[in-house]
């Protein structure tokens, strides 16, 4: 992980080594990214695609850290510890996905009720009931 | 100046000789005219309540370029019978976990403290239910008695939301009664009694206000927090606590307690008319409606303190109470002391 | 939901801890937000906020909604900034297709973004009047809200959510009886800010309540991610429509304002300060509005190509960010959107410790939350 890497704006990461590379990308003074604008994930078929936004204040740039999880076993390092906008970024991906995000000191339903949904909505196994989950485009032009 | 030969005391007169005529007994009589008396002061004080709640909406609606209630009757003047009906017809709510007599017994015990501090505000020359020699005082022991119910009502509700309003309740009501006592001392100095009538007597030249402007101020404020309006009405603070010690009164146990509190809030703009504004005083007009102006006016001012500013916190009330009122007050005591042995010196 | 107590038993001065909820119904405006508090005393220790009352289920929604169908949807993101959500999310999309649009739209565009910050800001203020027991303040705000939606009523047929800005461009062009009622409005704006002065800012007893309370430092805030007037008070001047302008925000002369202490009050002057600012954008933007078409040409079905984007605008309470993942068909595969208020609402705990309950009313009126987007 170099500044190359960080100018061409993404890079992508394994699993195991997300806790320690985003440590030293908030920490290391030359990348200084300080703000997790955002994190979000994406449901790719097999696996999920976590992806982070970073923002540096003091370097006015911005990096996008995916990492991808398996659908089997959806458990990744939770970044919380080191931004603390994970703490509810997480726990909205945790409902909407099922991501487990070890080291998450909270990881209760957030958007969800108390006990859940039951299910989790933005996976692509699962589909809306009714009108509002036809894809084959009704009358939209 | 009044001869004592207003209106109510004729008719008050007149109401004893028939009475006496009809029985055939003095003792009767008397019986008769006091109860008369109380009637009158309890209409008062409802009639007093039910034009102030519409006058409230319509005052808070010109004050916000709104027009408010004006679709009962004409200009909306019926509203206030319509919310009556609708507070009397209303359901009976007695939550399980309220400790029942205590709960119950909380606004009949604050209405009770309102009603009782009318009988001695002169409400014309002669024209008082008791003009008892300790008049102001005897206003100021029964108006303090408003701290206890509303501390009942908090605690008996077993609600978190009244407790707090509770606990507020007496932090406040305590903090401002002695800057309250202390601004009347003032006009109870110069005037060298504490009996109502002998304090409208002694403004027949100059009211107290002229004598006395930081004691009104002092006056003003401390009676606010006493009445528990804006901007010291964080007992009841809508947008934090719901309704503080309120919160669990419904229909006609509600009506009381509002009730209660537009009594208290006439009678410190009656006792601010007497004590700073010269009381029944006034030419050409008759004793009674002078007063009946007086109070209208600080009733006014009341409202209009309410639909201006925003709510104080609890510990910047506690800190201005006692930090900032307390020292005022006693300065102004200790002044108007200097000033009378200036000018008045004992012989 | 069973809150574990910070700690067992009795605090330092001798009293226990009780938990208090300001729940979901409350007179204070914000819609279904429920913070449940931790208090010692009129202290709190902690406050945990609850959200998920208002959750319409929106980005699974898109997975099945076609580009230009989804604009109504972000009309009720944040009802009370509808034209900045649809700007946000038609420059999304037009960024993932390279549309170009016209010089006469965008100049609409900036105008009723601004118009719309200026709305909001009102609003704003009349809600934070209203917690802080101000009733009339309110009022005022409100009435002169009402010139706002009564301009977007012309232009747009709505008062509230309005669906005007589309992809490629807006609904349709405005008239000259919007442009004169504008300038108009834009002629009473100092008066009515005036007016807010006397009443609402200028009180002393409104200082005081928001003066002082509530200092986090601007590297907590960083941290949590907050954004927008919030983050600006704390110190640090960020503001998407000067760092990364979208649309012709470079062509526009404005401050940022920026506050020092990062308390309560300057949350709250922030936001009055931003309409005046919004002032000026949007007279620069009348004079500089050119003649010309107000859409794009683009294709009747819109397909973007696959691929994968992000675009953020500065909406009046924060970064609002639309994340749009195609896979080249007429709906979105993943649609994400990246919501202030959300993140400003994780920052309540931090807001929150130490202040007096009367406070905690406070601190969510200055932190502007609106549950639409917040629970999306």
């Amino acid at each position: 992980m170099n500044l190359e890497m960080i100018a061409a704006g993404s890079l992508e990461t394994k699993p195991e080594a997300l806790l320690n590379e985003m440590r030293q990308l908030r920490d290391n003074p030359v990348f200084g990214f300080d703000r997790l604008i955002d994190l979000t994930a994406v449901d790719r078929g097999e696996t999920f695609e976590l992806v982070y936004r970073l923002n540096s204040l003091l370097h006015d740039r911005d990096l996008l850290v995916r990492a991808k999880v398996s659908l089997e076993q959806p458990t990744i390092a939770s970044v919380s510890e080191i931004w603390e906008s994970a703490l509810f970024g997480e726990r909205e991906v945790h409902d909407m996905f099922g991501i487990v995000f070890e080291g998450h000191p909270e990881l209760e339903p957030l958007l969800a009720p108390e006990e859940g949904f039951g299910f989790f909505p933005l996976r692509k196994s699962y589909t809306l009931p009714g009108r509002s989950g036809q894809t084959d485009g009704g009358n939209g032009r | 100046m009044q001869e004592s030969a207003s209106f109510w005391l004729g008719l008050g007169r007149s109401l004893k000789k028939i009475a006496q005529d009809a029985t055939g007994s003095v003792w009767m009589a008397e019986m008769i005219h006091t109860l008369a008396a109380v009637v009158a002061i309890l209409s008062i004080i409802l009639l007093s309540a039910l034009v102030l709640v519409y006058l409230e909406r319509k005052v808070c609606a010109w004050m916000q370029m709104r027009l408010g209630p004006n679709r009962l009757g004409p200009f909306g003047i019926f509203q206030t019978i319509a919310d009556i009906l609708k507070l009397m017809t209303k359901e009976d709510i007695q939550p399980t976990l309220v400790s029942p007599i205590m709960w119950a017994l909380a606004p009949i015990l604050l209405f009770m403290a309102a009603m009782t501090t009318y009988a001695v505000i002169p409400f014309d020359a002669g024209v008082i239910f008791a003009d008892l020699n300790i008049g102001i005082f005897f206003f100021l022991a029964v108006g303090s008695q408003a701290s206890l119910p509303l501390l009942m009502a908090g605690w008996s509700s077993n609600n978190k939301y009244a407790m707090i309003g509770g606990m507020r309740t007496v932090a406040q009501m305590i903090s401002y009664e002695i800057p309250l006592v202390f601004s009347i001392l003032g006009v109870v100095m110069i005037t060298g009694s504490m009996k109502m009538s002998d304090i409208v007597k002694a403004q027949e030249g100059l009211w107290f206000i002229v004598t006395q402007p930081v004691a009104f101020v002092i006056y003003i404020i401390a009676a606010t927090a006493e009445t528990n309006r804006i901007p010291f009405d964080l007992v009841e603070a809508e947008s934090e606590l719901v309704a503080g010690p309120f919160t669990e009164y419904s229909g006609m146990r509600w009506a009381y307690f509002f009730l209660a509190e537009y009594a208290f809030m006439v009678g410190a703009s009656c006792v601010a008319a007497t004590l700073f504004l010269g009381g029944w005083n006034g030419p050409w007009l008759p004793g009674w409606i002078w007063f009946f102006l007086k109070v209208s006016a600080m009733i006014f001012l009341f409202m209009w303190f309410r639909w201006t500013f925003p709510r104080i916190r609890v510990d910047q009330l506690m800190s201005f109470g006692w930090k900032v009122l307390l020292p005022l007050s006693i300065a102004n005591v200790v002044l108007t002391g200097i000033g009378l042995w200036l000018f008045f010196p004992l012989n | 939901m069973t809150v574990k107590l910070t700690h067992e038993g009795v605090t330092a001065s001798g009293s226990e801890l009780y938990c208090l909820n300001m729940g979901p119904q409350h007179p204070s405006t914000h819609g279904v937000l429920r913070v449940v508090l931790e208090l010692d005393g009129e202290t709190v220790v902690r406050a945990i906020p609850v959200l998920g009352y208002l959750h319409r289920g929106i980005e699974k929604l898109a997975e099945s909604r076609t580009y230009p169908q989804f604009i109504p949807f972000t009309d009720r993101l944040d009802y009370v900034s509808s034209m900045c959500n649809n700007l946000a999310y038609c420059q999304t999309v037009e960024k993932l297709m390279t549309v170009e649009v016209p010089e006469r739209a965008e100049y609409i565009r900036v105008i009723m973004a601004e118009l719309n910050r200026i709305a909001s800001h009102m609003l704003f203020i009349g809600a934070t009047a209203l917690d802080l027991g101000g009733m009339t303040g309110m009022m005022y705000t409100f009435r002169d809200r009402e010139r706002i939606l009564d301009l977007f009523n012309l232009a747009s047929g709505s008062r509230l959510t309005y669906s005007y800005v589309r992809i490629g461009g807006v609904m349709n062009d405005i008239s000259p009886e919007f442009v004169n009622l504008l300038r108009a409005f834009l002629a009473d704006l100092p008066g009515m800010l005036q007016e807010y002065d006397d009443l609402i800012n200028g009180n002393e007893i409104f200082q005081a309540r928001l003066r002082d309370v509530s200092i986090v430092p601007a590297s907590r805030l960083v941290s949590l991610g907050v954004t927008g007037p919030v983050l600006r008070a704390a110190g640090i001047a960020y503001d998407l429509r000067r760092k990364k302008p979208y649309g012709i925000y470079d062509r526009f002369q404005f401050d940022i304002p920026a506050g020092t202490v990062g308390d309560n009050w300057e949350r709250y002057l922030m936001r009055v300060l931003e309409i005046s600012e919004s002032a000026k954008i949007i007279a620069q933007a009348l004079e500089g509005l050119p003649e010309g078409p107000v859409m794009a040409k683009i294709p009747k079905v819109i397909k973007p190509p696959v691929g994968e984007v992000y675009h953020a605008n500065e909406s009046p309470r924060g970064e609002l960010g639309f994340h749009i993942v195609s896979d080249g068909s007429t709906k979105p595969y993943r649609l994400h959107i990246r919501r202030p208020t959300f993140y400003n609402l994780g920052s309540i705990d931090a807001l929150c410790r130490g202040v007096k309950i009367a406070d905690v009313a406070a601190v969510l009126a200055v932190l502007d939350p609106c549950m639409g987007e917040a629970d999306a």
